[in-house]
């Protein structure tokens, strides 16, 4: 872990920084009238006090034996395909529609992650597009875009 | 209203047909995702948390409150049959659970556990009646000061009890409490980290926060390595689920033992239904005439915890109801469903909001009562869930996610905001952060604030406010003290590891 936590360590105090500038910045006020920034300025200069016992426990400590790294064995295909994919969603969402938007990702998910085949992949995906319009849309009225064909 | 006409009034608001569906939707989802390992209530009750803007508040807490307590039942299903934790709180029944099953004796520890959770459940529902009861008779004297006191000192038991290292969850309480600080302040109106987004400027939405980090990251986390297609169910004909009257003889005093521990450990801030399962365990083993049993198919390893666990969710509605703390990130989200309904949690809540108050405890009694029916004589309906690999249902999950998110506003910015967050959040677990002490900050965050501001403001600037009022000063001391062991543990630690490398 002595790595990630010299990195991780370090960014918090970087954030606690950048936070405590910041709320200086937003005034602090006095005592008996605090200002917007005052909280947040405490917080900030706490955040990177306290972050620096994982720092210093990092640089302090070496990793005897070689540990399994947390990275083995992760398929990053995946990894980056499941936020990639809905992102996706996010962005044709308003354009496409609802039917159709949802069709594409639950496509994706189940062939290209869930390494399904191509027929199971197609037809659960229909069907739980259909069964999810039901849901929402029919009967929780839910407000889905409707798209540019008016389907949705 | 004393409490038994309360409690009635609070059966013929949970009697209305519409409540009545919506506790039995809770404790059915409950079951539901607490069967399925790889999604648990924290992230189920964010999800489904938009699609009860639609009813009354009432029908909404009801439902939400029976995701919790139903999840705890079905984690049970799972750990015994196939040797996976449903739930976090149910790992500890996989050690005797599973030994049972293998035994031929599945029947029985599905019986027990079910028949415990409905014990431990009803047992602590009454405790949480009278407890939120005078709890809040005296935290309505309560100023600012004294709820700055009482958060502060909540906060930091959630960080000394959060699983892992303490600074780690001290440094996520703090980031959580930053990004409570993000919009406008609602004081002096002024801006506040907002990086010139105009999406933000009522703050980060809770919502696509906790769908990220509880849901999104738990799908990365599932699907990081190669996907099994199918679990190994254990395929014994599930027989026999009433125990015999042998097992109740050995169970009743776990069970029993297991209500007192799971209900206080429950309003423990962080303390919650996984640890009381734990302590439960070791307890019993440590009683036990046959400590050599456990590990091997004891009951009472599989009646204690499960009693426990759920004991515990009717004693994390205690801080809630009765001060509007969450003791636990699930807590955090329910509260969150208070105020986005635009009801305050706490003292005022029973005297204001009476048919949401009574009307929720009333539901946990009727929800049991579901879930034991649930739970036992359909327990085939959920052998079969547990069969449905998680190749397909992932992609539910993050479609309903998805779904969820987008709907509460309309705003796609909202599905960009969870998509971070689970990215986020799956860097959380990888880095061995833990994300409950983040959310609970990010809820308590802005009443913190408040209280501390207008603690200064009556008192002049003057900070001795703080520690010449009894309550608060008497919960801060205990902060205090609590932190000033974290800071000596980390010492202690750190000296450890030095004198490791110099040998």
């Amino acid at each position: 872990m002595k790595k990630y936590d010299l990195i991780t360590s370090i960014i918090w105090m970087g954030l606690g920084i950048t936070v405590a500038i910041g709320s200086y910045r937003l005034k602090l006020g006095s005592l008996g009238n605090p200002g917007a920034g005052l909280m947040p300025f405490l917080l900030g200069i706490s955040l990177s006090l306290s972050s620096s016992p994982i720092l210093i426990r990092s640089l302090m400590t070496k990793d005897k034996e070689r540990h399994e790294s947390i990275w083995s064995g992760i398929e990053f295909k995946k990894l980056i395909l499941v936020p990639a994919s809905l992102i996706g969603y996010a962005m044709i969402l308003e354009k496409a529609g609802f039917v159709v938007t949802t069709f594409l990702l639950l496509f994706v998910l189940f062939k290209i992650i869930g390494s399904r085949k191509w027929s199971f992949a197609l037809i659960t995906s229909a069907l739980v597009v259909l069964l999810s319009y039901l849901l929402f849309v029919t009967l929780l009225k839910v407000e889905m875009p409707l798209g540019i064909w008016g389907i949705g | 209203m004393d409490i038994f006409s309360g409690l009635m009034s609070g059966f013929q608001v949970v009697l209305q047909p519409i409540n009545f569906l919506y506790c039995f939707t809770g404790v059915f989802v409950g079951t539901l995702i607490g069967v399925l390992p790889g999604i648990g209530p924290t992230g189920t009750m964010a999800i489904l948390l938009p699609s009860t803007f639609g009813v009354s508040p009432t029908a909404g807490i009801i439902m939400l409150a029976g995701i919790y307590y139903g999840a705890m039942y079905g984690g049970s299903t799972t750990s015994i049959l196939v040797n996976i934790p449903g739930e976090a709180a149910s790992v500890v029944t996989c050690l005797d659970g599973y030994q049972m099953a293998r035994k031929g004796r599945a029947g029985p520890a599905l019986g027990i556990s079910a028949m415990g959770s409905f014990i431990g459940g009803t047992l602590s529902i009454i405790g949480l009646m009278f407890f939120v009861y005078t709890l809040a008779e005296v935290a309505l004297r309560f100023g600012p000061p004294e709820y700055f006191g009482v958060m502060c000192l909540g906060m930091t038991t959630v960080i000394y009890l959060a699983k892992g290292s303490l600074i780690k969850s001290l440094v996520m309480a703090l980031i959580g409490l930053i990004m409570g600080c993000v919009g406008t302040d609602a004081i002096s109106g002024k801006l506040r980290f907002t990086l010139g987004i105009s999406d933000l400027w009522d703050g980060i939405d809770l919502i696509p926060l906790v769908m990220g980090l509880f849901g999104v990251s738990e799908v990365l986390i599932n699907i990081e390595k190669t996907l099994k297609t199918q679990r190994v169910v254990f395929e014994t004909r599930v027989k026999n689920l009433l125990p015999s009257l042998e097992d109740w003889k050995r169970s009743i005093g776990p069970i029993l033992r297991g209500s007192v521990i799971g209900f206080f450990l429950g309003i423990i801030p962080g303390g919650g239904a996984i640890t009381s399962s734990f302590v439960s365990y070791s307890v019993e083993k440590k009683i036990s005439k046959h400590p050599e049993e456990f590990g091997k198919g004891a009951i009472e390893g599989v009646a204690g915890p499960e009693t426990a666990n759920n004991a515990a969710t009717g004693g994390a509605f205690v801080p809630l109801l009765a001060l509007g703390f969450p003791p636990s990130s699930v807590m955090a989200i329910l509260l969150g469903a208070f105020i986005i309904h635009g009801i305050t949690p706490g003292p005022m809540l029973i005297i204001k909001n009476p048919d949401v108050f009574w009307g929720t405890i009333a539901s946990m009694y009727i929800g049991n009562g579901m879930l034991l029916i649930l739970n036992l004589p359909l327990i085939g309906l959920w052998v079969q869930v547990l069969k449905v690999p998680y190749s397909i249902l992932f992609p539910l999950i993050l479609l309903f996610t998805v779904i969820g998110c987008y709907s509460v506003d309309n705003r796609i910015f909202d599905i960009l905001m969870m998509v971070f967050f689970g990215i986020i959040g799956y860097l959380f677990t990888k880095f061995e952060y833990e994300p409950a002490p983040l959310i609970m900050a990010f809820i308590l965050g802005p009443m913190l604030e408040r209280s501390f501001r207008q603690s200064l403001i009556m008192s002049n600037g003057n900070l001795s406010i703080f520690f010449i009022r009894p309550i608060a000063a008497v919960a801060l001391a205990l902060a205090i003290a609590l932190y000033a062991s974290i800071a000596l543990g980390v010492f202690r630690k750190a000296r450890v590891k030095v004198t490791e490398i110099q040998e």
